[in-house]
């Protein structure tokens, strides 16, 4: 019954994502949107195909993803370690906390043009800017994620003396990590967006799939323009989906709550 | 016999919300006894029990355990929760869990063997490699009462340990440690709320008065061990101790 339902779901969605290129398809070769702008569905999904084919669009995206994950684990490093401190130290969280609350709500894009002048066109600039943006949701979540402890598991620490780095990597961590990962879930999504819109600003690098989209779009060739924006959306659900597998596996006692909610719904 | 574990005139005052929770409370256990704590709800059981663990500091008073003062968890006492669902470590298996205390102080492979010989003596074979959330709440219990142990401690203090079980499992948790501590010759401090629970385990009642507690009764209970579930909880005897504790704290609750 179950199988059924799951299998039924999956047949729905496809169908969705079907009808729309389809009357894409339709709306383009019959003109009622100008073919011009909106190239037909059917020559942007060759055009996909034969970017990939050709490696263009693969080898773009490892641009963008090399310097994405430069930016990324920087970010996760600092957020990481910085979130214990504040979340464990009273002195700590209030030495940090006014710092914390001016600089997080700046737009990240706004460091662009002062990154620029202190590295130069380089990437750097992209990396820093990718660290900045998703270094918060980790930072936030690390932070909620060990005061969230369970007080009963910090008096079991206490009880058995665990203490100093073993209490960190046994207890603290652990306990936290649920958290932890949903805010490095969080980053890796703005992490792609501000990674790709960065490229886009003129003449920082000269690689990486926001550099294509803009370069099909100045040179008018607009069909392997969406093929590029439709793998740019490919990689996101396959990293996002490549995180949420590594937590199940990882902490099954938060998978098994979070599919029973999914029961449940 | 020596007493080992001493508690002298302890008193304890939440400074924050102006509450006196222990008004002088002493006594002395002795060496491989067992002795329940009973007493009306609110009345500072589990925080007595966090002070003689050393979790807690108390305001005033000490708490001596072989001739040394406890001001810190100390080795040779350990405590099993009333909520064993959120005192074990849900990213870890049964039997690391059941390592925890001693990982860092023996041999891998000799915490290994004492985590599984203990698993078996609380009748856990099998689920080495269970995850505590997999687990019944009894097994769960079994599974912190098993931690509890692999330190070899000479006191395990229980806070309510099986108040949040059924009554069937209550039965088979009740005997399962009446069995242990013969055999380890260990020294149990128990906590509860229930005075039948109290009488069939203990060789001893402190009963405690309403907060701000001292002890109003300190009973000694004289059935004989081995205890049985039907036939000492159906003597006279029973009926006598549980009355007995009964009167003194009616009218508290």
């Amino acid at each position: 019954m179950r199988i059924l339902t799951d299998y039924l779901f999956i047949v729905a969605g496809v169908g969705v994502l079907l009808s729309i290129l389809l009357i894409w398809q339709i709306v383009s070769i019959t003109n009622v949107l100008p073919s011009t702008i909106f190239p037909s569905a059917y020559s942007v999904v060759l055009s996909f195909f034969s970017q990939v084919e050709n490696g263009s669009v693969i080898l773009a995206v490892i641009y963008t993803l090399s310097r994405l994950f430069e930016g990324y684990l920087f970010a996760a490093a600092i957020g990481i370690v910085a979130g214990i401190s504040i979340g464990l130290n009273r002195l700590v969280n209030r030495s940090l906390d006014p710092l914390v609350q001016f600089l997080r709500p700046m737009p990240s894009v706004v460091l662009i043009p002062l990154a620029i002048l202190y590295f130069g066109l380089v990437d750097s600039v992209i990396i820093l800017i990718v660290t900045y943006a998703s270094l918060w949701p980790i930072l936030i979540n690390t932070i909620d994620g060990v005061r969230s402890i369970d007080p009963l598991v910090i008096e079991t620490a206490n009880q058995l003396r665990i203490t100093g780095l073993k209490r960190l990597r046994k207890i603290i961590l652990p306990a936290a990590a649920p958290f932890i990962v949903s805010g490095l879930r969080v980053s890796l999504g703005i992490a792609w967006i501000v990674a790709v819109t960065a490229e886009m600003i003129g003449g920082i690098v000269s690689n990486g799939v926001g550099v294509s989209i803009f370069y099909y779009l100045n040179s008018g060739n607009l069909a392997p323009m969406y093929g590029a924006i439709i793998a740019v959306a490919i990689f996101a659900y396959f990293l996002n989906r490549i995180l949420l597998v590594t937590q199940y596996r990882l902490m099954p006692w938060v998978a098994r709550s979070s599919r029973m909610l999914d029961h449940e719904a | 016999m020596a007493s080992l574990l001493e508690v002298k005139d302890l008193h304890l005052k939440y400074a924050k919300a102006n509450l006196q929770v222990l008004a002088g409370i002493s006594f002395s256990l002795e060496e491989s006894s067992f002795t329940s704590i009973v007493g009306p709800s609110g009345c500072g059981k589990s925080t007595l029990l966090r002070c003689i663990s050393g979790l807690r500091r108390p305001t005033s008073g000490e708490v001596v355990l072989s001739g040394n003062r406890v001001t810190s968890p100390v080795e040779g006492v350990s405590l099993v929760f009333q909520e064993y669902n959120r005192s074990l470590l849900p990213w870890r298996s049964v039997l690391r869990n059941v390592i925890l205390p001693v990982e860092d102080k023996l041999p891998k492979s000799e915490a290994e063997r004492r985590a599984s010989d203990l698993l078996k003596e609380v009748g856990l074979t099998g689920f080495e490699k269970y995850f505590p959330w997999q687990l019944s709440g009894g097994m769960q219990q079994r599974v912190a009462i098993a931690r509890a142990l692999s330190s070899d401690p000479k006191i395990l203090l229980m806070d309510e340990p099986f108040a949040s079980v059924d009554a069937q499992t209550r039965m088979t948790l009740e005997d399962q440690l009446l069995r242990l501590w013969k055999e380890r010759g260990l020294t149990v401090l128990f906590v509860t709320h229930d005075i039948d629970e109290s009488v069939y385990l203990s060789q001893r009642i402190i009963v405690l008065g309403k907060r701000p507690s001292r002890i109003i009764e300190d009973v000694v209970v004289r059935l004989p061990y081995p205890r049985d579930q039907v036939s000492t909880r159906n003597t006279s005897d029973f009926a006598g101790y549980r009355t007995g504790v009964f009167e003194k704290i009616r009218g508290m609750f």
